[in-house]
């Protein structure tokens, strides 16, 4: 595994001149170091523990080459993927760079792939290492060059993503599950407890005394196994680290407990040890420096359940992942966007400050993942082609859901592993803490602060460079991976070298049965009950959602792929969806929604050229999930007419990405600030205004929100959360049983909306939904361009010289007894004057209709400009 | 540890303190609170008192009126108790800080773990915190700051477990309704008790406390009390004295 070849040492070179770079120096400590050069901690490590450092790996080739043995019977398993060949043999043909992984028991892991392979290839590699198949809750980590954590994401070459930085990294917990219980093998669990013990000792997951005890003494089980009075003479434990600051009293506390579990398996000892951090209030919450509107330095932690807030060491606010309808960034600032509480009018939108543009995007990443994983069924396709708002990012990999059913077909027998954990957290390595943070240790990664502002400017502009460069890799892929999608089987195999399936089984019918149910990212994953995490967490649906949602994202799908003449595939309407009045319901439907347009930008996009998508991606560096956000939407109008002047540029030149971008990234900021100062938009704000009558609201809640937006070339919305989250008294929080509430009936007068010939206001749109014991809610999203009513879904598609975009306003209203829906589409076209506009009207007309069969169409307004060259439409269908 | 929320209401005796004369005349009406009718209060806080001993079962002790302290009825304000522990509060106001010891003094000869704020610079107000049986709330007021906070933190660090929790809400439409005790006394086989403002106080939100199953509702009174700021919660201490059986 370490032999060395000829690269191999080439970049050994290269790596041992990196740490004289101070950053570099500070980012990346022991592990990362060459073994025998330069750091003296290294050096007394190997001093220390020469044998067990040199067992594992010993000990892990050995299953390898047997892993290899078995695969090579099987000829299914040696197809799908070249990192499972050996690295050295074909390394002669490509050139090779070694990787240096630090593992979670602190040992290292060395291997070769290929200089242009995909993390995932490097991730399979050290999986495989490890005899890890449970592998969807992990991943790698490396440090940039501001010496900040990123992950490495498996879709993307390793190179373009550390760029300079030396190949090292760290291999980490990447979603915490929730139910360790419910991870099928003992090995993973046993993975997952090294990366616990690594957080408690780090003082990432903080205990009190008696919980540093008590996991202590499960972790002593499952390393020494039942407590033996011959053996276990003298304080036996003070070798082994159990907590940051560790006392005499705590060893022997352990001790004491240690003694009584006689007849533990380390497995159950692990069992115990899981079930008990799982409790603990910091367990997998993934923390990043922000700043609150005030300026107040806050903590932001992501985890399973949602987004928290902490200040100081106190959670000042939870945000659960359904109660977030957007998460969306721009530049340094980072926003959420509110579902309105059960007596609150208004979706409220919170921003927050980070360190510097890179930390919001890696925070914002961070969110996408930890929901999706944990939240949909199947991951989001990312979003492809021209017009895309805002980074493509998506997760790629498997969901908690979706690595559940792949992990219940498992069916070998349980491995063999050698918890040879002690070397990490033995005493004898020095303590000063130094020794664990590695080369991405978690917590001290987003520590950018003040220095981070300080490198704002750099990281800005070097966010915007990797963003070139990713466009610049992806492109070619895309477009390929825009083919229709049921040829996908044998395609997956070679371009979908790295997905993570295909490892994963031994038996040939296994690997076929998983095949099936994941390659498609669409096949019916059967919700099963026991995901019952799930089911617990949301009381309020009483039916599991997915199974409902499921069939119908694949419905839209295909109906996507069948309506493949339509220019314009408007979104549906929001208000229908709500009626559901289920809260989950209306996530996962999002979900799908966004989904939809996306596919239908992508299918747009399939007959374009993409050469400008970078450029666009730089401009516009702001994403929403859900719905759309007014302000991007518009930068999005404004920028095309140079969008073309791009692309004509790129046709003729060919692609050069990088000028693109500096010429687009600063124009667009131009765009945005000037769009707060625009008489005309001023104007036209206050009569497209919908004005609701007041709703009774009356709560218990002491918290409150509010929300005051500052006209500002950076739109910031300067929210102001009050420090207590919710004290609604609460007699069912023992008694189990769900509440609901007659509420007041509330009724809504709803201005229609006038219509006005600049387009390029922000369009508001408001849901009332009201219907039997159901509380009504109004969405108002504050946009940060003009602060007005509501985008609910805004839509926009391009062809090479024309864009539409579709704008919806649904309103509801309820009269004496019966209501009334009222949905506004705004449709604009923005095209060459060669283009036919009228032709593209009629289709997104058409597809309006398609789209609400029950609705009637009552009035279409047509507003044309030349040369600026938007036209604009308008018509209103209503129910009769 | 044991299951979060099971032990929550577990209660054997209740402590009160008797409304002096001084609650009449003394702080309230300089805080610009109306009028208080003593007598009428002296009766509501009677009757609490009863209900506490006679319906709940529980152990009534009743510190003495003191005229020097005019709202010491308000004990909910000067302890955090929970399990075998109770943190003395630091109150705000420099004025009713003598009020923690007489309350001290009672918690400690029922044998509770006693926590003392050493911190100058930290406030807190016993009914500001809010424990759900599985995670405490501290609300952040002109009576408790953020390192009151912190120290409710670090005193119940070890009963603050899991992060995130599935709770239902109930909204009524009076905010002092809120303000009820969840109680189960030691009694096997009895439903949980919910002490709430009945409804010659709050008519309006009588109609969704019933929605309540599977607690006993018992109706109290305090208007007149409420004119000195008090609450259900800040009228008594609760706790039990074997806070794991």
């Amino acid at each position: 595994m370490t032999t060395e070849t000829g690269p191999d040492s080439e970049v050994k070179k290269a790596q041992e001149e990196t740490p004289q770079q101070p950053e570099a120096a500070a980012a990346v400590t022991t592990p990362v170091t060459p073994a025998g050069h330069g750091h003296p901690e290294a050096n007394s490590n190997e001093k220390h523990l020469p044998q067990q450092d040199t067992r594992p790996a010993e000990q892990s080739l050995d299953m390898e080459e047997k892993d290899y043995s078995e695969a090579d019977g099987l000829s299914e398993r040696t197809t799908p993927s070249k990192a499972q060949k050996s690295p050295q043999k074909i390394a002669k043909k490509y050139k090779s760079a070694v990787c240096r992984v630090t593992l979670l028991d602190a040992s290292e892991y060395e291997c070769e792939v290929e200089k242009h392979g995909r993390g995932q290839v490097l991730f399979d590699l050290v999986c495989e290492h490890l005899n890890l198949l449970e592998k969807d809750y992990f991943g790698l980590t490396f440090c940039d060059a501001d010496s900040q954590k990123n992950w490495l994401d498996p879709s993307k070459e390793i190179k373009k993503q550390i760029r300079s930085s030396p190949w090292n990294f760290a291999f980490t917990v990447k979603f915490y599950p929730p139910d360790p219980a419910q991870l099928t093998e003992d090995i993973t669990r046993y993975y997952l407890c090294l990366q616990l013990r690594a957080d408690i000792i780090t003082g990432r997951l903080p205990c009190s005394f008696v919980t540093h005890a008590l996991l202590g003494s499960y972790a002593v089980q499952a390393e020494l196994g039942d407590y033996d009075a011959e053996e276990h003479v003298g304080n036996y434990v003070s070798e082994l680290r159990f907590a940051p600051n560790q006392t005499r009293e705590l060893e022997e506390r352990i001790m004491e407990l240690h003694k009584t579990y006689r007849g533990m398996t380390p497995g159950e000892a692990e069992i115990h040890f899981l079930e008990n951090a799982k409790k603990l209030s910091m367990y997998g919450v993934d923390l990043h420096h922000a700043k609150d509107s005030e300026g107040i330095d806050i903590m932001l932690g992501v985890c399973a359940n949602g987004l928290l807030i902490y200040r100081d060491r106190l959670r000042i606010n939870r945000f659960a992942w359904p109660k977030i309808l957007k998460i969306s960034y721009k530049r340094s600032n980072f926003y959420i966007k509110i579902r309105p509480g059960e007596y609150e009018q208004f979706e409220s939108t919170i921003g927050f400050k980070l360190p510097n543009h890179r930390s919001a995007k890696r925070l914002w990443k961070v969110c996408i993942e930890h929901h999706t994983f944990f939240r949909l069924v199947s991951p989001e396709p990312p979003p492809k082609g021209f017009l895309v708002m805002g980074s493509k990012f998506r997760y790629s990999g498997r969901t908690q859901a979706q690595t559940r059913q792949a992990s219940a077909l498992i069916d070998r027998p349980a491995p063999f592993f050698e918890r040879s954990s002690s070397k990490r957290y033995t005493m004898s390595r020095s303590l000063d803490g130094a020794e664990f943070s590695r080369p991405a240790s978690v917590s001290e990664n987003h520590d950018a602060g003040p220095e981070g502002d300080k490198r704002e400017e750099d990281g800005e502009s070097g966010g915007r460079r990797s963003e070139a460069e990713e466009g610049e890799v992806r492109t070619p892929t895309k477009i390929k991976e825009l083919k229709p999608e049921q040829e996908t089987t044998p395609r997956h195999k070679q371009e979908f070298l790295d997905k993570p399936e295909d490892v994963l089984l031994k038996h040939q019918a296994s690997i076929n049965e998983l095949k099936r149910t994941l390659k498609e990212p669409n096949s019916k994953l059967i919700h099963r009950d026991r995901d019952w995490e799930r089911e617990r967490r949301l009381p309020s649906s009483p039916a599991s959602p997915s199974p409902k949602a499921t069939p119908e994202k694949a419905n839209e799908r295909a109906g996507l792929r069948e309506g493949s003449e339509e220019k314009v595939k408007p979104p549906r309407p929001r208000a229908p969806e709500s009626d559901t009045g289920d809260e989950d319901q209306d996530q996962e439907r999002d979900a799908v929604f966004l989904k939809d347009n996306h596919l239908a930008i992508e299918r747009k996009c399939s007959s374009i050229t993409v050469s400008s998508t970078s450029s666009l991606e730089a401009e516009v560096d702001f994403t929403v999930i859900g719905d759309y956000h007014g302000s991007a939407f518009e930068d999005f109008s404004r920028s095309l007419p140079e969008l073309d002047r791009d692309k004509s540029d790129s046709d003729t030149e060919g692609l050069v990405f990088s000028r693109d971008l500096n010429k687009g990234a600063p124009s667009q900021d131009d765009e945005s600030g000037g769009i707060e100062d625009s008489p005309d938009r001023g104007a036209c704000s206050t009569p497209d205004m919908p004005q609701f009558e007041p709703v009774k609201t009356e709560t218990m809640t002491v918290s409150s929100l509010a929300i005051r937006k500052k006209i500002e070339p950076e739109a910031v919305l300067q929210t102001r959360v009050s420090a207590m989250d919710n004290t609604q008294v609460d007699g069912s929080a023992s008694v189990g049983r769900e509440f609901i509430t007659t509420t007041p009936s509330i009724t809504t007068e709803t201005i229609s909306t006038t219509m006005e010939s600049s387009l390029k206001s922000g369009k508001g749109a408001a849901a009332m939904i009201p219907g039997p014991q159901t509380v009504a809610t109004e969405i108002r999203s504050l946009s940060p361009i003009i602060g007005k009513d509501v985008l609910t879904s805004t839509y926009g598609a391009t062809a090479e010289t024309l864009s539409t975009s579709t704008t919806t306003h649904v309103t509801k209203t309820v009269k004496g007894g019966f209501s009334e829906t009222r949905i506004e589409k705004r449709i604009i076209i923005t095209g060459d004057e060669d283009v036919d506009q009228d032709q593209a009207l009629a289709l997104a007309i058409k597809e309006a209709k398609l789209q609400h069969p029950d609705m009637l169409v009552t009035k279409a307004v047509v507003y044309r400009e030349t040369d600026p060259s938007p036209e604009e439409r308008d018509k209103k269908p209503q129910e009769s | 540890m044991g299951t979060p929320g099971e032990g929550l209401g577990r209660c054997s005796h209740a402590l009160i303190r008797g409304v002096p004369e001084s609650l009449a005349a003394g702080e309230g009406a300089g805080a610009g609170l109306p009028a208080l009718d003593l007598a009428k209060a002296q009766r509501e806080h009677g009757v609490l008192g009863g209900k506490l001993r006679q319906r709940l079962g529980l152990q009534l002790l009743e510190l003495p009126p003191e005229e020097s302290l005019p709202l010491g009825p308000l004990l909910g304000d000067t302890a955090v108790i929970q399990g075998d522990t109770a943190l003395i509060t630091r109150p705000w106001s420099p004025a009713r800080r003598p009020e923690v010891d007489g309350v001290r003094k009672a918690l400690q000869d029922l044998g509770l773990r006693i926590v003392e704020i050493g911190d100058e610079n930290a406030t807190l107000d016993g009914t500001d915190v809010l424990f759900t049986g599985r995670e405490f709330f501290v609300g952040l007021s002109k009576w408790t700051n953020h390192r009151g906070a912190e120290i409710v933190a670090d005193t119940f660090r070890a009963m603050a477990v899991l992060t995130d929790h599935p709770y239902a809400s109930l909204t009524l439409p009076d905010d002092a309704a809120a303000d009820c005790l969840f109680l189960r006394p030691g009694l096997p086989g009895v439903p949980p008790f919910l002490l709430h403002r009945g409804g010659g106080d709050l008519p309006n939100s009588q109609e969704a406390l019933q929605k309540l199953s599977d607690v006993t509702l018992v109706p109290v009174s305090c208007s007149e009390l409420e004119k000195a700021g008090a609450g259900l919660s800040s009228l008594c201490l609760v706790l039990s004295t074997r806070p794991h059986s």
